[in-house]
C-alpha cells in the first residue's frame, strides 16, 4: 500500500488502483474510479466532480484562450474546460451535480508585467468559466511562486496536493 | 479635516492623472489585441466550414474512383498485366483516402485532447526508411528522388525514446507536402541526426518555398496557401497543424525555414520521452517527495 497521510486525512491507494499521468495539454474523464496525476506550474487544473454519481476529470491547460492558431485543442483553458463539462455529460451526469476545485496557476517567471501574468490570467479564467457554469469551486489551491503534483481520485473527488518547492523551470510542465 | 497645501495636492492630480493614462493606453492595447484575435477565429470558423464542405467530395472521389476500377477488373476480359496495373492506381487512390482520413482522426483526437502516448525504444532509421518506401510511388510519379541521409554515430542507426506513431506522423505529413509540393524531377531530402540528447529531423524539397509572411499561418488548420475551388493541391490543410501539435506533445520543436522559389526546409528536434509514466508519489522528481507532506482537498 502506498499510504499519504497527511494534516487532515489520508488517501490509501494501492498497486492495484487504476492511474493516469495526465500531460499537459489533455484531459481526462472516466466513470471507473481512477488516480490521476499531473504536475503544474503556471498552468492550470480543473478537477470536476459528480457528487452523486461519484465520477469525474481533470485536464491540465496551459493557457487561456484559444487564439485562432494551430488546433483548438485543450491546452486552451476555455476548450478544456468545456470539453470536460461535455464529457461527464455525456457519462450521463447532471450539471447541478458537478463540483469543481481549481489548482495551479503559480508564477513560473519573475516577470513584471502590466497585465497578469499567465498563472494569474489561467486562474481567472477557470474562475469566470465555472461561474458562468453555475458550477461551484469547492477546493482550491493556486497562485504563490509553487509547482504543484496533483493526484486527483475520480470517484470521491479528492485531490492530494504537494507543492513543489524545486525551481519551477526544472518542472515539466 | 487637514489642510493639504497646493503642491501636494496638484503632485496628487498628476499622478492620478498619469496612471489613468497609463491604464487606458493598456486598455487600448488589449482591445486591439482582442480585435485581432477575433478576426482570427473568424477566419478559423470560415476555413473549418470550408473545410467540412469539402470534405464530402474527398472522401467520394477517391472511394468512386475506387469502385470503377475494380469493376472495371471484375466486369471486363482483363489479362494480368491490366488487372495489375489497374490495381495500382486502386492503390494510388486508397493511399491518398487513407492517409487523408488518418489525419483528420489525428486533429479530432488532438482537439479532443485525449492523446495518451505510448512511448517505445525506436529506430528512427527504420522508421524513416519505411516512411520512405511507402511514399515512394508518389515520388516517382513526379520523377521526384528521395535522398535519405541517416548521421549514425556508431553506424548502427539510432534508437530514441517516442512514441513511434506519434514520429511516423510527423514525418509522414512532412514527406507529403514535400513531395507534393517539390517541382518535377527534383529532390526531397531527408536527414536525421542526433545533437546532444536531441534527435533531429530535416526534410527539404525544391519547390517553390514558403513565403516569410505566410510562415506561420501555415501551421493553422485548415489553411492552405493555394486554396478554393480551383487549389492545385490535395488536401485539407490538416497537416502542419497536426504535426505541430504532435511535435510539441513529443517534446519537441519545429522550425521551418524558407525563400520563396527556394524550396522549404522543415527541421524537427526532439527530446526523449520517457517510458512509463510515474504515477505514484514516489515516482518522478522523487526526492522532494516526502511522505506526510502534502494536503488533501
Amino acid at each position: 500500500m502506498i499510504a499519504a497521510p497527511q494534516g487532515n486525512s489520508s488517501m490509501l491507494y494501492n498497486q492495484d488502483e487504476n492511474t493516469h499521468y495526465l500531460l499537459a495539454g489533455s484531459l481526462f474523464v472516466h466513470e471507473e474510479r481512477h488516480f490521476v496525476t499531473t504536475v503544474l506550474g503556471s498552468c492550470v487544473s480543473v478537477c470536476l466532480w459528480d457528487c452523486i454519481r461519484n465520477q469525474g476529470g481533470i485536464n491540465h491547460y496551459m493557457l487561456p484562450f484559444w487564439n485562432g492558431e494551430g488546433l483548438a485543442s485543450p491546452k486552451y483553458g476555455n476548450i478544456a474546460i468545456a470539453k470536460l463539462i461535455e464529457k461527464l455529460l455525456k457519462l450521463g451526469s447532471d450539471r447541478r451535480n458537478l463540483r469543481a476545485k481549481v489548482f495551479g496557476g503559480g508564477i513560473v517567471l519573475n516577470v513584471i508585467n502590466p497585465f497578469m501574468n499567465i498563472g494569474e490570467r489561467n486562474i481567472q479564467l477557470a474562475e469566470d468559466m465555472l461561474r458562468d457554469e453555475n458550477i461551484p469551486i469547492i477546493g482550491a489551491d493556486t497562485g504563490g511562486n509553487v509547482g504543484r503534483k496533483l493526484i486527483f481520485n475520480t470517484e470521491t473527488g479528492s485531490v492530494f496536493v504537494k507543492k513543489l518547492t524545486k525551481q519551477i523551470d526544472d518542472i515539466k510542465l | 479635516m487637514e489642510q493639504i497645501d497646493n503642491e501636494t495636492l496638484l503632485d496628487e492630480l498628476r499622478k492620478r492623472l498619469e496612471e489613468n493614462r497609463i491604464a487606458v493606453a493598456n486598455l487600448r492595447t488589449m482591445t486591439h489585441n482582442l480585435e485581432a484575435v477575433n478576426e482570427k477565429l473568424r477566419q478559423s470558423e470560415s476555413l473549418k466550414t470550408d473545410f467540412l464542405t469539402n470534405i464530402r467530395n474527398e472522401i467520394n472521389n477517391p472511394l468512386t474512383s475506387i469502385m470503377g476500377l475494380t469493376k472495371q477488373i471484375v466486369d471486363k476480359k482483363t489479362d494480368a498485366d491490366q488487372a495489375r496495373e489497374i490495381a495500382g492506381m486502386i492503390y494510388h487512390e486508397a493511399f491518398d483516402l487513407d492517409f487523408q482520413l488518418r489525419n483528420i482522426f489525428a486533429a479530432a483526437e488532438l482537439e479532443a485532447g485525449e492523446t495518451i502516448p505510448s512511448v517505445a525504444l525506436v529506430d528512427v532509421a527504420a522508421l524513416v526508411r519505411n516512411q520512405r518506401a511507402a511514399f515512394g510511388h508518389k515520388a516517382a510519379e513526379k520523377k521526384v528522388s528521395l535522398d535519405f541521409q541517416c548521421v549514425c554515430p556508431d553506424g548502427e542507426g539510432i534508437t530514441f525514446k517516442t512514441d513511434p506513431e506519434w514520429l511516423q506522423k510527423v514525418i509522414s505529413n512532412l514527406l507529403a507536402n514535400a513531395i507534393e509540393f517539390c517541382h518535377e524531377g527534383k529532390s526531397v531530402t531527408l536527414r536525421v541526426w542526433q545533437e546532444g540528447v536531441r534527435l533531429n529531423i530535416a526534410i527539404a524539397d525544391e519547390g517553390p518555398g514558403i513565403p516569410e509572411a505566410d510562415r506561420k499561418k501555415v501551421f493553422d488548420r485548415f489553411v492552405q496557401l493555394d486554396s478554393g475551388v480551383r487549389k492545385r493541391h490535395k488536401g485539407h490543410g490538416l497537416g502542419l497543424s497536426i504535426v505541430k501539435a504532435l511535435v510539441e506533445m513529443l517534446n519537441g520543436s519545429i522550425v521551418l525555414a524558407s525563400n520563396k522559389g527556394n524550396g522549404c526546409v522543415f527541421t524537427v528536434s526532439l527530446a526523449e520521452m520517457e517510458t512509463g509514466r510515474p504515477v505514484d508519489v514516489t515516482s518522478g522528481a522523487g526526492n522532494e517527495f516526502i511522505f506526510g507532506d502534502g494536503t488533501q482537498y
